[in-house]
């Protein structure tokens, strides 16, 4: 027969071993709670983290694309605004429930490609097991379809699928986060001639008949008249019947047209009339130069180029171009002081000068001066041309953080 | 029989005398694994909080600034333990409209009573995060915003004495004011 002393000691060690067990699955508890939901934060701030990169990504790939070939997809063909979420890479719901490594989009509008070829088909996968997902979108100023403003949408959305998976609730809910921004790719130097004169009065000095300004299909020079202009005079009288032959374009020699009309009437240019605009492009360009190799270089005191330079060459003050200097792509000449060419110095691409006075309200024009000497040469290239602009990088107009209940 | 039942009685005492030594000693013990385990939970709710700080507050500061429409307003304004966050990231057709008047456009964030606490519109301030002593922001290098927090227990540690309020830094990148070489008239 048992001792009840024995049935004693058993109970008290029952209890003792019950009271330490709950107490240690207590804490056990707590430290697992904090531990997800410190997980969990950490993953909606990676997914925040990885849209942010998306839009990074846009960034950098906008200037290189065509927007309106991008909007419509490789098919070609928009597939319309039916889905509320259209902008989107993927709708909220679906981003939160998706195993975002299978994902497959409904439609190819928008998605990042380049040449023909898409990009990021199935998003990009980063460290970590996360993803971002891109697509681009018109501006709602205008239509899905096509784009005129060169301002674009991009919407990228960044997931994390949740790693965490609980016994009692199997469903997937990732962690997403999706942000747009606003882009403006700018093509207001995309000049329409290889040497094209913004303002209303010049001085010319060609000194030797071998010089070559050749448009091919486009005309040799175009003009553009702030105000009331003189330029065209000004050029016309100092050139001579021989030397007037040295400018071509569309077959024709002297090839020079006046393209205000066609500045004034087109949007994307209308901002170079204003003086905000160059106000802001030449006290921002000193932080946006590549140096004096390629890319975007600028001369604010001018100087003498006798090597090659591809990309957007900025000068203020007296630029000089001799012995065999060439530059591919755009040269922009602001500001008094001249721009010389001289001996076998070549462009091409394509000639910008201007030489205004944007202190005021209104845009002023001052004169322009261009000397040229030997037989440099200006040739029309506009492969040259959209390459030296893809250097620009896109304006960002809006950045901003959508959540579910906001986002259409 | 008469003999068993005088055992049964010294040996009941002894049971009782060393039970209570054993229950004394287990409830002392007990008493301070409550004591950790309460000391845990109030260290944890602690970092919980500055855990949730960066990804409350880089939702709002990060897209201050949005103003496509060029509005005569500031997009943050930093005073003493206090910040002020204008972006118009919404309208009625889903894209910002040059108002100020969804929630979380225009929002103050400062810290009273041990709480960082968030004022959206023309609202009152309500509680954001708990136990937040002290709350200061630096936007000396814009667009970089540097926010410190200091985060408290929601009570005293018992038993323990020393400081352990938690202090932490973050800085935020305003992305709306992001340099641009072109001007971002809205044309």
């Amino acid at each position: 027969m048992m001792s009840p002393a024995r049935g004693f000691s058993l109970i008290t060690a029952i209890m003792l071993v019950l009271l330490m067990t709950s107490l240690a699955l207590f804490l056990h508890l707590r430290i697992t709670t904090q531990w997800k939901m410190a997980t969990n934060v950490e993953s909606q701030l990676y997914s925040l983290v990885l849209a942010e990169n998306g839009i990074e990504y846009a960034r950098t790939l906008l200037p290189h694309v065509e927007l309106n070939s991008l909007l419509q997809g490789l098919d070609g063909e928009h597939s319309g605004t039916h889905d509320p979420e259209w902008r989107s890479p993927m709708p909220f719901r679906e981003a939160r429930r998706i195993d975002p490594s299978a994902w497959i989009p409904s439609s190819d509008d928008g998605l990042p490609a380049y040449n023909t070829q898409s990009l990021l088909a199935k998003g990009y996968r980063a460290e970590g097991n996360g993803y971002f997902f891109l697509r681009f979108s018109n501006n709602p100023e205008e239509t899905a379809e096509y784009d005129e403003d060169h301002i674009v949408l991009v919407r990228s959305l960044g997931i994390v699928p949740n790693q965490l998976r609980d016994p009692f609730f199997p469903e997937v809910r990732n962690n997403v986060a999706l942000i747009e921004a606003r882009f403006r790719q700018e093509r207001v130097f995309s000049v329409p001639s290889p040497l094209t004169l913004f303002g209303d009065s010049g001085f010319f000095d060609w000194q030797d008949e071998q010089f070559s300004v050749e448009g091919g299909e486009e005309f040799g020079v175009s003009l553009v008249s702030v105000s009331q202009s003189t330029l065209y005079q000004n050029l016309v009288d100092s050139l001579s019947i021989a030397q007037q032959e040295r400018i071509r374009g569309q077959g024709a020699a002297p090839s020079i047209r006046d393209a205000s009309p066609a500045y004034i009437s087109e949007r994307i240019y209308q901002s170079l009339f204003k003086p905000d605009f160059w106000n802001h492009f030449l006290a921002q360009l000193p932080k946006f130069v590549d140096g004096l190799t390629g890319g975007i270089a600028f001369l604010p005191d001018g100087g003498v180029l006798q090597t090659s330079f591809s990309g957007i060459l900025v000068a203020r003050g007296d630029l000089i171009l001799q012995d065999r200097a060439e530059v591919e792509g755009l040269l922009l000449h602001l500001g008094a002081g001249s721009l010389v060419l001289k001996d076998e110095a070549e462009i091409a691409g394509g000639v910008w000068m201007s030489n205004l006075d944007s202190t005021g309200e209104v845009l002023k024009s001052r004169p322009l001066s261009l000397r040229v000497s030997g037989s440099p040469a200006i040739r029309y290239d506009r492969a040259a041309i959209r390459k030296a602009l893809t250097y620009f990088p896109p304006t960002q107009l809006g950045w901003r953080i959508l959540f579910p209940e906001t986002v259409q | 029989m008469q003999k068993n039942k005088g055992f049964s009685l010294v040996e009941m005492m002894i049971a009782l005398l060393i039970s209570t030594i054993l229950f004394l000693a287990f409830f002392s013990i007990v008493s301070q694994f409550q004591i950790w385990s309460s000391n845990l939970n109030l260290l944890m709710e602690r970092d919980a909080n500055v855990w949730l700080a960066p990804l409350l507050l880089s939702r709002w500061i990060t897209p201050a600034g949005n103003n496509r429409w060029n509005q005569n307003w500031s997009g943050v304004a930093v005073q003493t333990g206090r910040i002020e966050i204008n972006s118009d990231i919404h309208g009625p057709q889903g894209f910002p409209d040059s108002e100020l008047s969804a929630s979380f456009e225009a929002l103050v964030l400062r810290c009273s009573k041990s709480n960082l606490r968030v004022k959206s519109g023309s609202g009152s301030f309500q509680p954001l995060i708990k136990n937040i002593a002290d709350f200061e922001v630096d936007s000396e290098n814009m667009p970089l915003i540097s926010v410190r927090l200091k985060a408290v227990t929601d009570r005293p540690l018992f038993v323990l004495t020393e400081n352990l309020s938690e202090s932490t830094e973050f800085l935020f990148f305003l992305r709306n004011y992001r340099l641009n070489l072109f001007s971002e008239d809205p044309r």
